[in-house]
C-alpha cells in the first residue's frame, strides 16, 4: 500500500494521544473533517475526545446512553465533543500521536481534574 | 539475588492468576473425586498460558504498550468494548470471590466469622493498590505464594501410591462410577481456572509498570517459562495431595481446612502455617490482580493515565475505578452470597470467555507495525492457532456441559 | 463533519443502486511540520470485519488462515473519490458515478 495513503480506521481512529510531555490525553474517539475556505479538499481539522464523541461510534442503546451521559457531564449541556485542533499535532504516525500542548491546557482534562480534586486528593497518601 | 527477583512478576502473576481461590477449589475437588486423571487439563492449560504469556510479554516489551491498550486501536471500538465489558464483569466477580476466599482463610485461622473479615480484607486490598509500590507487591506476594510448595513436600511424605498417581496422569480416563460429561466439565473448569483473562491483562500491564523494553524481552520470556509452570506444580501438588483422601463425599471444599488436611497430617502445625500463609498470599494476590485489572482495562480503553508507577494524583481516574471495584466487590460478598459458589460461577464463565482475551493477543503479536521484526514466527502461530481452536472448543462446550451435568453434580 | 457521519452509512450510486456501506475514510498524508491529512475519498463495500482487524495491510504476518481469509473478504472493496460524492445525507450518501465505474480500493492504494 502506498505510504501516504491511510484510512481513518487504520491510522487515525482509536489512537492513543500523548501531550508534549508524554502524558496520556485520551484516545481519538472521532475525527472532524472541514472544508477549507480556499476550496481545496476537505482536511482533518480536529481530533474529538470524550463520551459525546465515542457514544455515536459505539452505536446501539449503549452508545445512545453513553452519549447522553457525556452531554450531562458537560458544562451547559454542550452536545459537541471536546476538540483538539489539528494545529496542535506535532507527530502522527503509526507509533505515536503527539501534541504540542500540555494535557492541562486541553478540554479533555476535565474528568481527570474533577476526580483528582473531589475524590483522590481527599484520601491521604495521594501525593506521593 | 537480583536475578531471582527479576522473576517476581511472572511468579506473582502465576501465583495470583493460576493458584487463586478458583484453582484451589477446583483442583482439590478434582483431586479428591477423579484422582490425577484430570492432571492433563492443568498441563494443557499451562502450556497454552506459557505460549500466550510469552506473546503478551513480547508485545509489551517491543511496542511499549500494554496489551489491552492496543486492543481498541487494533480491533476497533466495538470489539474492544465487548472485551472490556466481559473482562470487567468477570474480574469484578472474581474479585468478590477472592475477597471472600481470603476472609474464609482468615476464618479458618482465627475462628472469627468470615463476614467480619470481608470489609477488612477489602480495605487491605485497596490499601495495597493505593500505596504499595508495584515491585514490592510482586516480591512479597510472589515469594509468600511459594509457601504452597509445602504441598509438594507433604506429597513426598504422604503414603501415596506413586505408581497409580503416575498412571492416572499419563493415561487419563474417566474413573469408574463417573460420567464422561461430568469429567469433561471438570476438565473445562480446570482450564478456565488456569486461563483467567485478568492474568494476561495484569502480566502485560505489569510489564509496562516495570517499563520493559526490547532489552527486557529475555527477562519477560523467563518470567513466563518459570512462573506459569511453577503455578502448575503448585496446582498439581494440591491435586495429588487430595488423592489419598479419595472419598468424594467426605471432601467438602466449602471448608478450606479439608484442603490443608494432608499437610497437617504429615507436617503438623508447621506445615499448616505454611499452607495457610500460602493460601492467604495466593488468594490475596489474586484479589489485588483482579482489582488492578479492572482499573487497567478501563483506563486503557479510554486512554487515561494508568498504573501504580504514577502517584495517585497523577492517575486519578484509574485509582477511582480500582477503588470503586473493591467497594462493589466487597459489597457483593457482604450480601452473604456463598464465596465458593461465586468462585465456581466465575471459573465457568471465565472458561466461556477465554477466546475473547486471547484472540486479540494473537492478532497484535502478528502485526509488524507494532512488533517489527519480533512478530510471531510461523511455528508460534501454528501452536497458537491450535491453542486458540482448543480454547474455542472449551468455550463453546462450557455452558452446555454445565447444564447437562448440573454444574458437575 | 464528524467521522461518525460517514462510516457505516449506505452509499447509493447515480442510478439509485446500492454500492454498499462506507467502511472507512481515505486520507492522503501531506508531510510537513504539522502533518496534514487530506480526505481523498471513501472506501466502501459490503459489511465486513477484515478491514477492522487490519488484515488488508501487508503488515500482518499471520496466522495464514486469517490473512488469507480476510484478504479474500476485502477483495471487492470499492473506492469513491471525494469529488464523486454528491450529497451526504442523514440516512445515506449519494455519489455521482455508477457503481461499475468505481475502482477497487486495492488498485488505488498500492
Amino acid at each position: 500500500m502506498r505510504e501516504d495513503i491511510v484510512t481513518a480506521n487504520d491510522m487515525l481512529l482509536d489512537r492513543q494521544i500523548f501531550d508534549r510531555d508524554g502524558v496520556e490525553v485520551g484516545k481519538v474517539d472521532d475525527i472532524e473533517v472541514t472544508f477549507p475556505d480556499d476550496g481545496g479538499p476537505p482536511v482533518l481539522s480536529a481530533l474529538l475526545c470524550g463520551p459525546t464523541a465515542l457514544g455515536p461510534r459505539l452505536g446501539g442503546r449503549l452508545g445512545t446512553w453513553w452519549t447522553a451521559i457525556g452531554r450531562r457531564l458537560r458544562p451547559g449541556d454542550e452536545p459537541y465533543p471536546n476538540r483538539i485542533p489539528a494545529e496542535l499535532i506535532t507527530k502522527f504516525d503509526r507509533h505515536e500521536v503527539r501534541l504540542s500542548a500540555s494535557a492541562r491546557e486541553l478540554p479533555t482534562n476535565r474528568l481527570r481534574d474533577w476526580t483528582r480534586e473531589h475524590i483522590v486528593s481527599r484520601i491521604p497518601g495521594s501525593g506521593r | 539475588m537480583k536475578g531471582v527477583l527479576k522473576l517476581t512478576l511472572g511468579v506473582m502473576t502465576a501465583v495470583g492468576g493460576f493458584v487463586d481461590i478458583g484453582d484451589l477449589v477446583t483442583t482439590s475437588l478434582t483431586g479428591a473425586r477423579f484422582g490425577m486423571t484430570l492432571a492433563w487439563a492443568v498441563v494443557l492449560a499451562t502450556a497454552m498460558m506459557v505460549l500466550y504469556g510469552e506473546m503478551a510479554g513480547r508485545v509489551t516489551a517491543v511496542s511499549k504498550r500494554a496489551m489491552f491498550d492496543v486492543v481498541r486501536e487494533r480491533l476497533g471500538v466495538r470489539f474492544a468494548m465487548i472485551n472490556l465489558a466481559s473482562n470487567a464483569l468477570l474480574s469484578l466477580l472474581t474479585l468478590a470471590a477472592e475477597i471472600g476466599g481470603v476472609a474464609l482463610v482468615l476464618q479458618l485461622v482465627s475462628g472469627i466469622h468470615y463476614l467480619i473479615w470481608v470489609p477488612v480484607v477489602g480495605l487491605l486490598v485497596w490499601l495495597v493498590i493505593w500505596r504499595l509500590p508495584f515491585q514490592a507487591l510482586e516480591t512479597v506476594f510472589g515469594l509468600l505464594g511459594l509457601c504452597l510448595l509445602v504441598f509438594a513436600v507433604a506429597l513426598v511424605l504422604l503414603p501415596a501410591d506413586w505408581g497409580a498417581l503416575w498412571h492416572d496422569m499419563t493415561h487419563p480416563s474417566v474413573p469408574d462410577g463417573e460420567a464422561t460429561p461430568t469429567w469433561l466439565f471438570y476438565a473445562i473448569s480446570l482450564i478456565g481456572a488456569c486461563l483467567v483473562p485478568y492474568q494476561v491483562i495484569f502480566f502485560s500491564s505489569g510489564g509496562r509498570e516495570e517499563n520493559w523494553s526490547v532489552r527486557d524481552m529475555k527477562e519477560a520470556r523467563i518470567n513466563t517459562l518459570v512462573g506459569f509452570p511453577l503455578g502448575m506444580v503448585l496446582s498439581l501438588s494440591i491435586m495429588a495431595a487430595m488423592v489419598p483422601m479419595l472419598r468424594p463425599d467426605s471432601v467438602d471444599v466449602r471448608h478450606l481446612g479439608q484442603v490443608a488436611l494432608p499437610v497437617a497430617q504429615v507436617l503438623g502445625v508447621t506445615g499448616l502455617i505454611f499452607a495457610f500463609l500460602g493460601f492467604f498470599a495466593c488468594v490475596f494476590a489474586a484479589a489485588t490482580e483482579s482489582a488492578l485489572s479492572v482499573g487497567y482495562s478501563v483506563a486503557q480503553y479510554f486512554g487515561w493515565t494508568w498504573g501504580k508507577r504514577h502517584r495517585p494524583a497523577d492517575a486519578p481516574r484509574f485509582h477511582v475505578v480500582c477503588l470503586a471495584s473493591v467497594i462493589a466487590a466487597t459489597g457483593f460478598i457482604l450480601t452473604t452470597v456463598d464465596p465458593i459458589t461465586v468462585t465456581i460461577v466465575t471459573v465457568v464463565l471465565g472458561a466461556a470467555a477465554i477466546p475473547l482475551t486471547y484472540l486479540p493477543l494473537l492478532v497484535v503479536a502478528n502485526d509488524r507495525e507494532y512488533m517489527g521484526k519480533y512478530v510471531n514466527k510461523r511455528w508460534q502461530n501454528a501452536l497458537a492457532t491450535t491453542a486458540l481452536l482448543v480454547m474455542l472448543v472449551v468455550s463453546v462446550a462450557t455452558l452446555p456441559l454445565m447444564f447437562a451435568t448440573k454444574a458437575g453434580q | 463533519m464528524r467521522g461518525v457521519r460517514f462510516i457505516g452509512r449506505g452509499v447509493v450510486d447515480r442510478d439509485g443502486r446500492n454500492v454498499g456501506y462506507v467502511h472507512d475514510l481515505v486520507f492522503r498524508l501531506v508531510p510537513g511540520e504539522t502533518p496534514r491529512f487530506e480526505l481523498i475519498g471513501l472506501e466502501c463495500g459490503k459489511a465486513g470485519i477484515g478491514d477492522r482487524l487490519g488484515y488488508m495491510r501487508d503488515a500482518m504476518a499471520g496466522p495464514w488462515p486469517l490473512t488469507a481469509l480476510f484478504r479474500w473478504l476485502s477483495r471487492r472493496s470499492l473506492f469513491v473519490e471525494w469529488s464523486a460524492v454528491r450529497m451526504v445525507g442523514e440516512e445515506r450518501i449519494e455519489i455521482s458515478k455508477r457503481r461499475a465505474e468505481l475502482e477497487r480500493f486495492i488498485e488505488v492504494s498500492s
